[in-house]
């Protein structure tokens, strides 16, 4: 007997249980497609000429002009210290609420963590809406308090979700060793649950801070003229048109993401559990 | 023998935990300035618009959602308008679109991460998630210089002979803005459910005598609906509440659920209405997620969020 | 090498008393099952461990003997029920406050402390003073034979490392009574054949009680001074190995431990003799009182390596070999009796002039005391 096949899919590629066909070909131009866009603002940074498009010579004179923008700086500081405040708050909560929340009756704990995540699933500018309306009816007007108040309810969710999976990644018998070899609550909380998050910590509060970093929405709407955060006067010069002075502050942007996420994926998050 | 501290016989906190009270902190928060927003939106949305200015008068009436469907014309009677319909319903076709084509690019780029050596598939997701930490504002502009009338489609295009042509500020800018942004929002949770995949599965398959869309059908688009079903939440609700890109690479011209829901607050001055449509796009993604999870659950599967 | 004067010192329940056994009492526990239904996993348990025993809850999973063992570790709280340790009580103490310790199945290392730190853990929470915690650190991993390794990770360690810082961890502590919820399990066959006599060697030195949770009878049977099976939240039957092995009480344990043969036939009395004929073999007299069901029939459990084909004991029914397996230490056979019932039979070497082929006839015989009639099912 003999078997007649199509020669091609005699090939080696056929042979291969994980080949797919055309699969290779839009996973790269996805990639491409993904870098592309990114790759043609990062070099129109270091653009001599004043037009963003029109290659004139490599300088720096941008980044210079950025450093010494006080606008730029103002707002970049106005962001930085909000970020960080929203993460510090942010990350605190969530870790109570992580350790605690099983300890609400079931049918509260679904509820308050539906409640926590509900920020995700409502669009962006009706939170930010909302948030202006409601800040007036409690007495408070655009500012640094009401963006620090509305940044941190919108972290909460991104700062808990890694915490929460290492805490479920680590089991429960880690914690009933400790119980069983005599640790009460402060001492298992010191010695054992927090240096055990870290790694999850770290993750929530660099989701935190990126996250904060990168609304425009809400801020836009809460902002005042003190306190305007970075992407919110990024977005009032992209408006103006494409600048490479805008270039330099994408690039220095596109910086802090690589980094954030490169210090993620060294750090070990996913300890894997034993059996 | 004395009984320690104040352990209750019958129940006790698990090893590692903290009291309940822990969890205030974060309810509070989250009832003030989530729930607590959207009561306040729901609620102006039966209010009164001023005669002037923005702000809200404290007096019940439903013309909010009667201005979504009706105007009045020049002899003061209510006629039936689609305007504000339309807008609503582009921007579902809009977020469709964006599903559809960022899963059409995402899944076999999940699927190529996923069937990479170990070593490759760190480093390539880390790939992905860069843009996914991008921020929103940079990886749109990115693509106001790719769509400029000087941008290279442009040079390329006058290069070729082809003329320039008008593509920064059309629909498609904002389309294509939002496919490019949401994409890793896509590729991520399906890489997730892949990358556990054992692709002995597929050897079976193929033993079994499936040729290799079969295989990719039957046995491997299954396998992936866990993560199918995050990155439909995770790109269909965020793009149907967009706003950043119509606004950048739409130019303002093109009308979205969004951008609507904004200029009422904003240059329209008409917060009742703004309310009202928040409240009705509210409802309408309550409508998706629900279906959602039916889907979900009629195919056994869980919804989840996570990243 | 530690020994019992210091057992339990800094502890609220170092008590005076001088009988340390266990004593469980009507311990009851029932979780809810997430389709919203219920599961007993404890029916009213009560149990007596002497001071000093390796005693082994052997059985099935879901049969209850974990649920055991972390009610008296103090992980998981009773319905209801009472546990004792001498005269104090335990089960409303927090596990914290429990002169008793575990070693988990997982062996619950805390990755982020080195090996001496995580025997010293336990110490450090009693308040002991450096000198004290760093000596008795050094006891320990000298008694667990893991000398060099007090600076390395649980990550850094083998399976069998990691199983000698668990217990010595738990032993630092000098419980009263150590649990050890099958601590084995994830071990290759060699290195438990290992660990199994290092804990019968622990356990000896230290004199300490051992619970151990298995569900692998081999290893219960060859560690356990006492063996409880359970069998849905109860122990069906408690005792030696050999008593569990030779005597067992109901089908479930006969079953659960060894092979057995199960014959149910009519129970024939005669004066004061209780008799049995299987398949149309001869009346055999029982030794053990047997009781009748309903039907007025018995259940026998007859253990396979018991029955003999070459005449050394009384017939007990005639039958045809189906089936031969040689396995090396002895030969598997069936054989079919009369009335179409299988028998499984050990036949121990030397087994070649007895030309066991498929099809030849053969007379199955047995000592009449190994026919041990079971309880009657409830």
């Amino acid at each position: 007997m003999t078997i007649t096949i199509d020669p091609a899919r005699r090939s080696r590629r056929a042979m291969n249980p994980k080949s797919f066909p055309g699969v290779g070909f839009i996973a790269v131009f996805s990639l491409v497609f993904l870098y592309l866009p990114m790759a043609i603002t990062v070099i129109y940074a270091f653009n001599a000429g004043d037009q963003a498009l029109i290659w004139e010579g490599f300088s720096l004179q941008w980044f210079v002009y950025v450093m010494t923008n006080h606008a730029i700086i103002d707002s970049a500081v106005v962001s930085l210290k909000l970020a960080t405040a929203a993460t510090v708050i942010s990350v605190l909560i969530a870790v109570g609420f992580v350790l605690s929340v099983e300890e609400l009756r079931r049918r509260g704990s679904a509820i308050a963590t539906a409640l926590l995540t509900a920020p995700l699933l409502v669009p962006e500018v009706v939170m930010a809406v909302a948030t202006l309306a409601f800040i007036r009816i409690i007495g408070l007007q655009p500012g640094f308090t009401a963006l620090l108040l509305a940044h941190a309810t919108f972290c909460i969710p991104f700062a808990m979700m890694p915490i929460r999976s290492r805490l479920q990644g680590l089991g429960t018998e880690v914690f009933e060793a400790g119980a069983d070899l005599g640790a009460t609550s402060l001492p298992m909380l010191r010695r054992i649950t927090l240096p055990l998050l870290v790694p999850g910590i770290v993750s929530g509060a660099l989701l935190s801070f990126v996250i904060s970093m990168d609304d425009y929405i809400i801020s836009a709407f809460l902002s005042s003229a003190g306190s305007t955060p970075l992407p919110v006067y990024l977005f009032g010069l992209i408006r103006r048109g494409a600048n490479p002075a805008i270039n330099v502050v994408a690039l220095l942007l596109l910086a802090l993401a690589i980094a954030v996420t490169t210090v993620t994926y060294l750090a070990p998050t996913r300890k894997k559990r034993t059996t | 023998m004395s009984k320690p501290e104040a352990a209750t016989p019958r129940h006790r906190r698990r090893p590692g935990r903290v009291p309940w009270f822990a969890s205030v902190p974060a309810l509070i928060i989250a009832a003030l300035f989530t729930i607590g927003p959207l009561l306040v939106v729901i609620a102006m949305s039966f209010m009164t618009r001023p005669a002037q200015g923005g702000g809200v008068v404290y007096e019940f009436t439903t013309d909010a959602y009667r201005t979504f469907l009706f105007t009045k014309n020049f002899t003061g009677d209510l006629v039936f308008n689609t305007a504000y319909v339309e807008v609503f319903w582009r921007s579902i076709v809009q977020a469709t679109i964006t599903t559809v084509i960022s899963f059409v690019f995402a899944f076999p780029l999940a699927l190529w991460i996923a069937t990479r050596s170990a070593k490759l598939q760190n480093f390539l997701v880390l790939v992905v998630t860069i843009p996914f930490w991008t921020n929103l504002l940079v990886r749109t502009y990115a693509w106001i210089l790719v769509l400029n009338k000087d941008g290279i489609i442009n040079q390329t295009s006058l290069a070729l002979g082809l003329g320039p042509q008008e593509l920064l500020y059309t629909d498609l800018a904002s389309q294509l803005g939002l496919i490019y942004t949401f994409l890793p929002f896509m590729v991520l949770p399906l890489y997730s459910s892949l990358s556990g995949f054992d692709f002995r599965l597929a050897e079976a398959a193929y033993d079994l005598g499936a040729r290799k869309m079969t295989v990719l059908r039957r046995v491997i688009l299954p396998m992936a609906k866990p993560g199918i079903i995050s990155g439909l939440l995770l790109v269909f609700m965020p793009a149907l509440g967009a706003y950043v890109q119509p606004v950048l690479l739409g130019g303002g011209k093109v009308l979205l659920m969004g951008n609507l829901i904004a200029s009422q607050f904003g240059d329209s001055r008409n917060w009742p209405f703004g309310a009202a449509l928040s409240v009705i796009s509210l409802l309408m993604l309550a409508l998706a997620l629900i279906g959602i999870q039916l889907w979900a659950r009629r195919s056994g599967t869980k919804v989840s969020l996570s990243l | 090498m530690p020994t019992s004067p210091t057992i339990g010192a800094g502890r609220p329940a170092a008590s005076v008393a001088r009988e340390n056994g266990l004593k469980i009492g009507q311990a009851r526990k029932t979780f809810a099952t997430p389709e919203g239904g219920e599961v007993r996993a404890l029916d009213g348990v009560n149990l007596q461990i002497a001071e000093g025993e390796f005693f082994v809850m052997l059985g099935p999973s879901g049969c209850g003997k974990t649920t055991l063992l972390r009610a008296i570790a103090g992980l998981e709280i009773l319905d209801s029920g009472e546990i004792y340790l001498g005269r104090d009580r335990l089960d409303d103490l927090p596990a914290y406050a429990r002169p008793v310790n575990t070693v988990f199945q997982s062996y619950a290392l805390f990755p982020h402390l080195t090996v001496a730190q995580n025997i010293a853990f336990g110490l450090e929470m009693e308040k002991l003073s450096k000198d004290d915690i760093s000596q008795r650190v050094k006891d320990m991993m000298a008694l667990v034979r893991l000398d060099g390794l007090a600076d390395r990770k649980p990550s850094q360690l083998s399976g069998g490392q990691q199983q000698r810082v668990a217990l010595a961890r738990a032993l630092a502590k000098q419980p009263k009574v150590l649990l050890l919820d099958e601590p084995l399990a994830a071990l290759d066959l060699k290195l438990r054949r290992g660990m199994q006599d290092e804990l019968r060697r622990l356990q000896r030195t230290t004199g300490i009680t051992f619970v151990f949770v298995t569900h692998d009878q081999e290893e219960a049977l060859s560690l356990g001074d006492r063996i409880a099976v359970f069998s849905d939240g109860l122990p069906a039957q408690v005792g030696t190995a050999e008593e569990l092995y030779e005597r067992p009480v109901n089908r479930f344990v006969a079953d659960f431990i060894g092979e057995s043969n199960f014959v149910t036939t009519a129970l024939i009395t005669e004066g004061d003799a209780q008799l049995v004929s299987i398949a149309g073999g001869p009346k055999v007299a029982l030794t053990a009182p047997a009781e009748a069901d309903a039907d007025g029939k018995v259940t026998l459990a007859i253990r396979p390596e018991r029955l003999v084909l070459d005449g050394s004991a009384p017939e007990l029914a005639a039958g045809t070999l189906v089936e031969v397996i040689y396995m090396g230490t002895d030969l598997r056979v069936q054989v079919e009796l009369a009335d179409g019932s299988r028998l499984a039979i050990r036949v121990s070497p030397p087994f070649e002039q007895l030309q066991l082929v498929p099809g030849a006839a053969v007379q199955v015989g047995v000592q009449a005391e190994f026919l041990r009639p079971l309880a009657v099912d409830a």
